[in-house]
């Protein structure tokens, strides 16, 4: 595990490379380029607000709100989503790199590693620019916290914690293709039990096979990302030792976690891709 | 040559499963265990060779022969199942051009990325990048988008970024038998500059004639075995024979497998048959028929041939090709001031070469005969027959042609040398005594 992270290390250049060549050729020939990467997060709002926001009215009482009257659902759906689609676009979007390097992996050895590093560090870009531009609307709304601060620490352990699941679905999907067909389901179950449209106060005693539910959803490692940015952006607050604690517990552990998984089975992937 | 080579095959097999039998869905790996339903094919089947440092191997057989996946052994693309490689140095594979361009990035931007594939710093690559796209050639296009190079611009660029990333090891595909002559010649020309930089090359090519010319040693795979392996020359003839043998056997209306062999327009024959062609042989010093030309050595080039009724002073010729097709020289009798006088019937006419410039490499002959101007054609073989010129005991020259020349320096007891060091710009030429030919390249005249 030592010697492969040696090499990949090596190949850091080619890690950069490839996250330029990510970057540079996104959006590339579409009629409006880079907007595209402020288009998309928009209409995710939009939709979620219409529906949840205006449909069935749940920006009314948004529970633990220290910012007076600011009772805007979107805002408070979009500082947790950001969170949210970073794992999506790492972790589930690096599914694809073996499909587009994969060719060169049967020409060329590098890593194999290598790709999905890449993929993962271009989509902090996305999540810096999507936090920035909450940060700018809620400032313009004179709901400016200095917690803004704290948020861009929390980008480091969820790209990471992604790439940690991502390596492993990547590799399990190059070997049976029914790994993305079955993450398409999970990833949507994934969503509704992470508290990105609701809160978890919102739950109350709810129980599952007597379980608290909330207990249950605070097992999810995302839970406390989303929590965490929603603390760090909506409510102003800094959050707290613990839910640091889980952020960088869970991040490690995905990585180490799925860097070994991986290794340990990556060696033949280029007869595979 | 290094006591420890650069590469050392002990072997090695390498098994696939076929890809039918890849369980591509879950259902089967569930079961797996008691799957009987799976075959393994052995793309190759204990394979040990050694190249030495700084030589240059080929690799040569058939289609699915497993010489690809040798090549992809040596390069670390995969692992072979058993067995062991050891490699020495950093290697560069060319397995196929234009690996890793991204279409929507410029030439420029695709250097660094495909250099970084191939695991170099950027630094380094920041270097050489000047000599990587002067090499490349592709001017002003280079910081344009590869999706609009041409196919031939998206070749030199690749190859001109795997031969510049300072390779210890260099791997080929056949890659070197794409492009257009131009740049054909210039990659070989490379590829001599880096062996002489002690660069080990190894070279998978369909081409019999890239083997002869450039191997040292060579291999001949058949079925994921090594069938014959030894001194390039020697393996690529057994080679030859046997794609000869199974020619024979399949009465020539078969596949012919290695279809590359046979370079367009060869083979083609035209005229109205007055006289025929009959026969190219080759006799050496010894007065013996041989395929073979020594370099440096005397060879007669016979034609034989066949006049099916009288005619009058026919002018014979021969043009000499080398394995790419470039005409290296085609002398003819008509030049050669030879009266060939009314022929009828069979006979042979001679080509005597005191001493044979070409060197070694596989040289394709075209034998015609003409009316004595020139100008009609009664039978011409295009390239059909082959003459092989091996090492003699001249120094082996690159290129084409060994002239022959002779290296002194002056300032040692011979008086011509000393002569001609102290010749002053300007002096007149003088001619060496023969008479003048044709008031070619008369520079004196200027």
């Amino acid at each position: 595990m030592l010697t492969a992270t040696n090499e990949l290390w090596g190949y850091r250049a080619l890690v950069q490379n490839l996250t330029n060549r990510q970057l540079k050729s996104q959006y590339k020939e579409s009629l409006f380029g880079n907007l595209w990467s402020m288009i998309n997060p928009a209409a995710t709002i939009g939709v979620y607000s219409l529906v949840f926001g205006v449909f069935l009215k749940f920006g009314r009482n948004i529970p633990g709100v220290q910012y007076g009257d600011l009772q805007s659902f979107p805002l408070y759906l979009f500082c947790a989503i950001i969170l949210w689609s970073t794992f999506n676009r790492v972790a589930i979007g690096s599914m694809g790199t073996f499909t587009t390097t994969g060719s060169l992996l049967k020409k060329v050895y590098f890593p194999p590693g290598a790709p999905i590093l890449a993929h993962a560090l271009a989509q902090m870009k996305q999540t810096l620019l999507e936090g920035l531009m909450a940060m700018l609307v809620l400032a313009a709304l004179g709901y400016f916290s200095w917690s803004f601060m704290l948020w861009p620490l929390l980008i480091p352990p969820i790209v990471i914690f992604s790439f940690g699941i991502g390596l492993v679905l990547t590799l399990a999907n190059a070997y049976y293709k029914d790994v993305s067909y079955l993450m398409n389901i999970l990833t949507m179950l994934l969503f509704y039990c992470t508290p990105i449209l609701y809160s978890l106060e919102r739950i109350g005693e709810t129980t599952v096979f007597g379980v608290k539910a909330t207990t249950l959803l605070q097992l999810n490692p995302l839970t406390h990302f989303v929590d965490a940015s929603r603390e760090c952006l909506y409510l102003g607050v800094a959050p707290s030792l613990t839910r640091w604690a889980a952020i960088w517990i869970s991040t490690l552990v995905s990585v180490l976690l799925g860097w070994a998984v991986f290794v340990r089975n990556s060696k033949d992937v280029s007869e595979v891709v | 040559m290094a006591d420890k080579p650069a590469i050392s095959v002990e072997g090695v097999s390498k098994k696939f499963r076929l890809a039918r039998d890849r369980p591509d869905f879950l259902k089967e790996a569930i079961k797996k265990g008691e799957r009987t339903d799976f075959t393994d094919f052995w793309a190759l089947n204990d394979v040990s060779f050694d190249v030495e440092e700084g030589s240059m191997f080929g690799i040569i057989g058939h289609n699915g022969s497993g010489k690809s996946t040798l090549l992809r052994l040596l390069a670390n693309i995969y692992r072979p199942t058993t067995g062991s490689i050891r490699t020495k140095g950093r290697i560069s594979a060319l397995l196929e051009l234009g690996t890793g361009f991204h279409p929507q990035l410029s030439g420029r931007e695709n250097i660094y990325l495909n250099a970084s594939i191939l695991g170099i710093p950027t630094k380094v690559i920041e270097k050489r990048i000047d000599d990587i796209i002067s090499f490349a050639d592709i001017g002003e296009f280079i910081d344009s988008p590869v999706k609009i190079y041409s196919s031939g611009m998206k070749v030199r660029l690749g190859f001109s970024v795997a031969v510049h990333v300072e390779p210890e090891i260099l791997l080929l595909d056949e890659v070197v038998a794409v492009g257009d002559e131009r740049f054909k010649r210039r990659c070989f020309e490379h590829i001599y500059e880096l062996r002489r930089q002690g660069v080990t090359i190894v070279l998978v090519t369909h081409s019999l004639g890239q083997v002869q010319s450039l191997c040292d040693q060579a291999i001949w795979m058949a079925k994921g075995e090594i069938l014959e392996q030894g001194h390039a020359i020697d393996v690529a003839r057994s080679y030859l024979n046997q794609v000869n043998i199974t020619e024979a056997e399949a009465g020539f209306d078969g596949d012919l497998g290695d279809a590359d062999l046979i370079l367009e327009g060869r083979g083609e024959r035209r005229g109205t048959g007055e006289i025929t062609i009959e026969h190219v042989s080759f006799v050496n010093a010894h007065k013996a028929v041989t395929p073979f030309a020594n370099s440096g050595r005397p060879l007669v080039c016979r034609i034989h041939y066949k006049a099916h009724e009288p005619i009058k002073n026919p002018s014979f010729a021969l043009r000499f090709h080398t394995d790419s097709g470039t005409m290296v020289t085609a002398p003819n009798s008509r030049r050669g001031r030879i009266n060939t006088g009314v022929v009828d019937g069979e006979g042979v006419i001679f080509y005597k070469i005191p001493r044979m410039h070409l060197t070694p490499g596989t040289y394709h002959l075209t034998a015609g005969v003409y009316d004595e101007n020139n100008l009609h054609v009664f039978d011409q073989r295009e390239r059909e027959f082959e003459l092989r010129v091996q090492p003699g005991n001249a120094n082996d020259a690159e290129g084409f042609l060994d002239m022959g020349g002779n290296w002194t320096m002056p300032g040692r007891g011979d008086a011509e040398d000393d002569e001609i060091r102290d010749s002053e710009v300007g002096a007149p030429l003088s001619g060496d005594g023969s008479p003048a030919d044709e008031a070619e390249g008369d520079e004196s005249a200027a």
